[in-house]
């Protein structure tokens, strides 16, 4: 059974077509890199996956079964923007989390906040962007979720955070349970994460296969490939 | 249930602060004026009980708005994309909004009501004794309790719809990429002409359905006066109870259904 299974998928606002025909097939239990520039359909991908949205044409299985109430339950997404409510505290947040997946395990989230330096009292209006985005992670990495759609979780933070969110995801990876579909155009930092990559360009695929392969294939890291690709 | 409760909660701390605010300034206006109403008795008689309606007249004005910001907030604010990734529906999204702003109505509606019975009693121009001896002559117990009861079962079914007007309004103008506030608000126009359009035809059908009764009683003075007065009993149906339910119920499912479909903050 395929995490994400993708069959002639099309996704239009209007007259703009966001994905063409997209035929996608995404193992569990990776991490996996959906690479490409602003535009390629990156974020679109992902909230079809998510529940969103939902396809123009063709059909979107997560998890086995058609995106429903189910498989939200079983996914975690970390949008790019920030969405948590700002007049709330960090704990408060989490709680709401908390009620809402029954897969959150409580003591991990203690501990990610202790890791990353969030205080749980503090609010998340008076947040920095890079703890906002910390906060994302830890509400999706202290779940069991089997699915976790990151969407740009690097934009716009800086180094050490970047670096901070990076190892976060490394450690909390369960593999071989858990996949982890990581959308971002910064690929010189989390090419080493990456068990598989889809390279999108113009709503469409423009390659896709194992990180590794790929590597030895073309001769060059994935950055260079995402250069050469997109 | 408990992902709704959870939903309940989350809109409750975010009114609260505002409700606070809101029924503070009743009360303080309510007091003032409960303050000015002998200093203002001969000169201005009337003024401090037509002062002490403006809360209602506000909470009215409130409600037409209320449902639209209820959801607008979401956009605004970006996370409605957060609140439809959780595995609950749309309509145990709106449910619990409704259910949240229709409790700040009755909390507020409810301060506002006790500060112009106090106002009233203290005017006088209205002789409040003597309604209030006329309500208790004219009504049996039961009949004041069933009264009372299907009036504000109406008075909330109506609040209700208004908000799902709103509330409708605003998701309808979601799904167009530009002009959406102009959509929303040519959508709660038409719903406000296709409700008065259909609502005679509407009440019609559903008065062959047991409806909330209001009791009412038609007097006429005897020579002793109020005293003396004979009254004669009619019985009424509230009409209008169930096309509202029914039209609020109707609204929210679909306004439901289009936010699964499409969440794009």
């Amino acid at each position: 059974m395929a995490a994400i299974e993708m069959r002639g998928v099309q996704k239009s606002y209007y007259l703009a077509r966001a994905l063409d025909g997209i035929d996608l097939s995404i193992e569990p239990g990776k991490i996996v890199g959906l690479l490409g520039p602003n535009g390629a359909g990156k974020s679109t991908l992902l909230k079809l996956c998510a529940g969103l949205i939902h396809p123009t044409a063709g059909s979107v299985r997560v998890l086995g079964q058609e995106v429903s109430l189910k498989t939200k339950a079983r996914t975690a997404f970390v949008p790019e923007i920030d969405t948590f409510y700002g007049w709330m505290t960090v704990s408060e947040a989490l709680r709401l989390e908390a009620s809402m997946f029954a897969d959150i395990d409580p003591a991990e989230v203690t501990e990610l906040l202790r890791e990353l330096k969030l205080d749980a009292r503090a609010r998340i209006a008076h947040l920095s962007k890079g703890m906002r985005a910390k906060l994302k992670l830890v509400a999706a990495m202290s779940r069991k979720a089997d699915l976790v759609l990151m969407d740009e979780p690097l934009a716009g933070i800086d180094p050490p955070a970047r670096a901070a969110i990076l190892e976060t995801i490394a450690t909390r990876y369960r593999p071989g349970e858990q996949t982890i579909v990581i959308s971002t155009h910064e690929v010189l930092e989390s090419e080493k994460l990456f068990d598989d990559v889809v390279f999108l360009s113009g709503g469409r695929i423009a390659l896709q296969g194992n990180a590794d392969q790929l590597r030895v294939e073309k001769g060059k890291s994935l950055n260079e490939v995402f250069a050469e690709v997109c | 249930m408990t992902r709704w409760l959870a939903l309940i909660r989350k809109e409750i701390q975010a009114s609260w602060g505002p409700t606070a605010v809101a029924a503070a300034l009743i009360v303080a206006l309510d007091t003032w004026l409960i303050a000015r109403t002998t200093a203002w008795r001969i000169r201005y008689p009337g003024l401090s009980f037509g002062l002490a309606m403006v809360p209602l007249a506000v909470l009215m004005v409130w409600t037409i708005w209320a449902g639209y910001l209820a959801v607008r907030s979401e956009w605004h604010g970006r996370t409605s994309m957060r609140l439809m990734s959780f595995p609950v529906s749309g309509r145990t999204v709106l449910g619990s909004k409704i259910v949240v702003l229709m409790a700040q109505f009755t909390i507020l509606a409810g301060i506002a009501v006790v500060g112009l019975l106090l106002v009233a009693a203290r005017e006088p121009g209205i002789q409040f004794g003597t309604v209030g001896s006329m309500i208790t002559t004219a009504f049996k117990p039961w009949e004041l309790a069933v009264t009372v009861a299907s009036m504000t079962l109406v008075l909330l079914a109506g609040v209700a719809y208004v908000l799902s007007m709103g509330i409708f309004s605003f998701v309808i103008g979601t799904t167009v990429a530009r002009l959406s506030g102009l959509i929303a608000v040519v959508v709660f126009g038409l719903l406000g002409y296709i409700s008065n359009a259909l609502g005679p035809l509407a009440m019609y059908v559903f008065s062959f359905i047991p409806n909330p009764s209001i009791i009412i009683h038609s007097f006429t003075f005897g020579p002793g006066g109020a005293e003396a007065a004979t009254y004669v009993r009619h019985v009424i149906p509230a009409l209008p109870f169930w096309p509202l339910v029914l039209g609020s119920v109707i609204l929210l499912l679909i306004a439901g259904r289009l936010l699964e479909t499409e969440v794009d903050a």
